[in-house]
């Protein structure tokens, strides 16, 4: 049932998943920064080690954010699926907390990140 | 009847059947670790008419699908990436097949892998942020699985089902 090529599209695909996943999470440390985008536009930048709740309202949506304890989560969205909601809180560098439908991204930035290897 | 009138009833129930799945999987999520991933069991209707049909067959069924489940379930945006995301994958499950080199299971594995690719390329273009790609890893791994668990299940389908089923002659 399973062929040699089977084999080789597997590996094939690992090699990719672990090369991206060096390349995307293998030089993150902790971050110093919250960067709020809504439909790829800059919304605002806020310090992560700074408690506080944003709230986005744009075109009669709404999304809450919540900077606690050095880390990101998305409190509240209006959108359906909840995805941003689920992804839970995020404090790495680069790591971020996408609501498709809203169109809202909420990024991790700065910390040590390592300009040098890229 | 006709071969032209059975296939393209055939057709009519493997677009039901597809549907259906969907649905369900719209109204019962099934629990996984990581939000936004599921298993696709339509997509488990659109290898079986791959390989029992063929891939014009296939895609009439899985744009079918996807475009009634856009419009009565999920609505337009996710019709966008569920529409990306299964065409990217079968043509590229169609183009594998055609090798001949790949078993069911690898075929599927490959699609379910290019589904995921597609709709992040449209997600990409949608918030217009090429930083979606930082879900790469996961949605590759996770359409890595999908796609071989819908293969083995897809293999054991076919090799059950009765042969005559599907017109005779296709069912390998």
């Amino acid at each position: 049932m399973i062929k040699k090529a089977d084999i080789f599209l597997l590996i094939f695909i690992l090699i990719i998943g672990a090369v991206s996943t060096l390349l995307i999470y293998g030089h993150t440390n902790d971050g110093s920064d919250v960067e709020i985008t809504v439909a790829g536009e800059l919304y605002g930048v806020y310090d992560l080690d700074e408690d506080r709740e944003i709230v986005i309202k744009q075109h009669g949506h709404r999304n809450k954010v919540i900077i606690k304890d050095g880390a990101v989560s998305m409190d509240f969205s209006d959108c359906r699926n909840q995805v941003c909601v689920n992804t839970g809180r995020i404090s790495r560098s680069s790591q971020a907390i996408t609501c498709l439908p809203n169109k809202v991204m909420v990024t991790v930035t700065g910390g040590d990140y390592d300009a040098t290897t890229r | 009847m006709p071969q032209r009138g059975k296939e393209l009833a055939l057709c009519g129930i493997l677009a039901a059947l597809a549907m259906i799945f969907s649905y369900i999987e719209a109204v019962i999520p099934i629990p996984v670790p990581i939000p936004g991933i599921k298993l696709g069991l339509a997509n488990l209707v659109i290898v079986i008419a791959l390989y029992s049909l063929d891939l014009k067959h296939a895609m009439a069924i899985n744009v079918t699908r996807i475009l009634v489940i856009g419009i009565v379930i999920t609505g337009v945006f996710a019709m966008l990436y569920s529409l990306a995301g299964g065409i990217l994958s079968l043509l590229t499950m169609g183009l594998l097949k055609k090798t001949d080199k790949f078993s069911i299971v690898g075929v599927s594995m490959a699609g379910g892998v290019m589904h995921n690719v597609g709709q992040l390329i449209v997600a990409a273009i949608m918030v217009t942020d090429f930083k979606m790609f930082l879900y790469l890893p996961v949605l590759l791994a996770a359409g890595l699985i999908t796609g071989i668990l819908i293969g083995i299940a897809s293999h054991i389908l076919l090799t059950s089902l009765p042969k005559g089923l599907f017109g005779g002659d296709a069912v390998k």
